[in-house]
């Protein structure tokens, strides 16, 4: 048996007890959305739910990036040498791809590829019946475990940039 | 000694000039956000900036998108670059728009009138999969390296369940989530060594191994000692036998992007027969 959801949650100390101080304090909204979906993701993945884990993990992924890109529009734009605005209607690929180009390399230790992006669209019927039968599970699992790099690294970086 | 060549180098570096190309790129790529976009039926495939010559007043861009055949390449002069603020004043953008079908047939049937497209040129925007491999390679864009085999990861539960190559393979039709570039294999290709990737904007990495540790499912059951797998999609299937990290500078010609502290995720293969059909 490959590791559950419940003994994946078990390691995630972030996940379990997330400080979201990379947040910039002018979001309080985003973080209390973020902090509420992140409560009810570790409750389903304690039960093994690995649908609700799915659209509630991709959620989060998409909430914290599109939160943490929304925080650094000075320093994106320092880097592209132009102004960045923001776009709040875009996609998780468009926020994934933002963040690993601006970013990437000032976190070596995370990786966000482009198949996090195929586990978040398990929530679209039509994406789940083209992939094996256990890919919820295993998006499930990847997700999770993402979802504590994720947050422990910009934790990290909160404090460092601060 | 190295720090003063170093500052020499820096000396001559012409700053100027990269801020120049940095701020046009920056309008061209808030140009091409807008264009992913706008038409609603059709989507851009492809945005190459060319005859670059960032200190110019007026630029070049070429568009490709999905959809019906214009049987032409249209071009739109002189539009302005800071045409969000509303105003009609230089930097200008000369585009020239495109059917992909219509540039595939022009490479067909005019090849010397599109080699003004990649002089001087970069590409801003791409979507490989709304792309023939032939224009990806016309503009010199990499996406994989050589030898790059993608691959799925086969859980042993799966595994366990005595299904056949075919079957595995029927029911993988998604975005292959791995790949691997073998660096030995042994002469009766039963087992070989590999360096492991993932996708990342489109691009096959070297994968990043502390984050491949933490977040990967089949590393953390090969380190339970639970059997993890690797499919191809020729249909040939691999065991993982081991991880391992290893400090390669002498790898950075065998990958498209090279991992800034030399370390590579490598990974140890066993070649596993399985049965053409699934198990009575």
């Amino acid at each position: 048996m490959t590791d559950t959801l419940r003994s994946i949650c078990g390691q995630c100390t972030y996940l379990k007890n997330p400080r979201l101080d990379f947040i910039p304090t002018n979001l309080a909204r985003h973080k209390e959305i973020i902090l509420r979906d992140l409560r009810e993701l570790v409750s389903v993945a304690s039960s093994e739910h690995e649908k609700a884990c799915v659209v509630l993990a991709g959620s989060v992924l998409e909430a914290i990036l599109f939160s943490f890109l929304q925080g650094q529009e000075t320093k994106i734009g320092e880097r592209r040498g132009r102004r960045f605005a923001f776009d709040p209607s875009q996609s998780l690929q468009y926020y994934l791809d933002t963040f690993n180009r601006w970013f990437g390399r000032d976190f070596p230790n995370l990786e966000l590829p482009d198949v996090l992006v195929d586990y978040r669209n398990l929530v679209h019927f039509n994406q789940q019946l083209n992939s094996p039968t256990d890919e919820c599970g295993r998006a499930a699992r990847t997700l999770l475990r993402t979802l504590e790099s994720l947050i422990r690294e910009l934790s990290a970086y909160g404090r460092t940039a601060r | 000694m190295v720090v003063l060549q170093l500052m020499a180098g820096l000396a001559q570096v012409d700053w100027q000039s990269l801020a120049n190309e940095a701020n046009v790129r920056a309008l061209l790529e808030d140009l091409v956000t807008y264009y992913k976009g706008v038409y609603g039926g059709q989507q851009l495939a492809l945005a190459v900036w060319f005859h670059k010559s960032p200190h110019e007043s007026e630029h070049n861009l070429l568009a490709l998108f999905t959809g019906p055949e214009l049987g032409r390449i249209a071009i739109s002069e002189r539009q302005s670059l800071l045409w969000k603020t509303g105003v009609n004043q230089p930097p200008f953008a000369n585009i020239h728009g495109a059917m992909v079908g219509d540039f595939v047939r022009l490479m067909q049937s005019a090849p010397e009138s599109l080699n003004q497209y990649r002089e001087k040129s970069e590409a801003i925007y791409f979507d490989s999969r709304l792309l023939p491999p032939r224009v990806l390679q016309f503009f010199g864009i990499v996406t994989k390296p050589p030898g790059l085999v993608e691959v799925w990861c086969v859980y042993h539960n799966e595994y366990e369940k005595g299904m056949s190559v075919q079957t595995l393979l029927a029911s993988r039709r998604g975005r292959p989530e791995s790949g691997i570039v073998k660096t030995e294999e042994s002469k009766d290709f039963e087992t070989c060594k590999a360096i492991f990737h993932v996708e990342v904007g489109q691009q096959w990495r070297p994968a990043s191994p502390e984050a491949t540790m933490q977040s990967s499912g089949f590393y953390s059951d090969w380190l339970s000692g639970r059997p993890c797998y690797l499919l191809e999609e020729t249909g040939v299937l691999y065991q993982i036998v081991k991880f391992e990290v290893i400090y390669a500078p002498e790898y950075a010609s065998r990958v498209i992007e090279r991992r800034l502290d030399d370390r590579y995720l490598e990974v140890y293969l066993r070649t596993v027969h399985l049965p053409e059909e699934p198990a009575a």
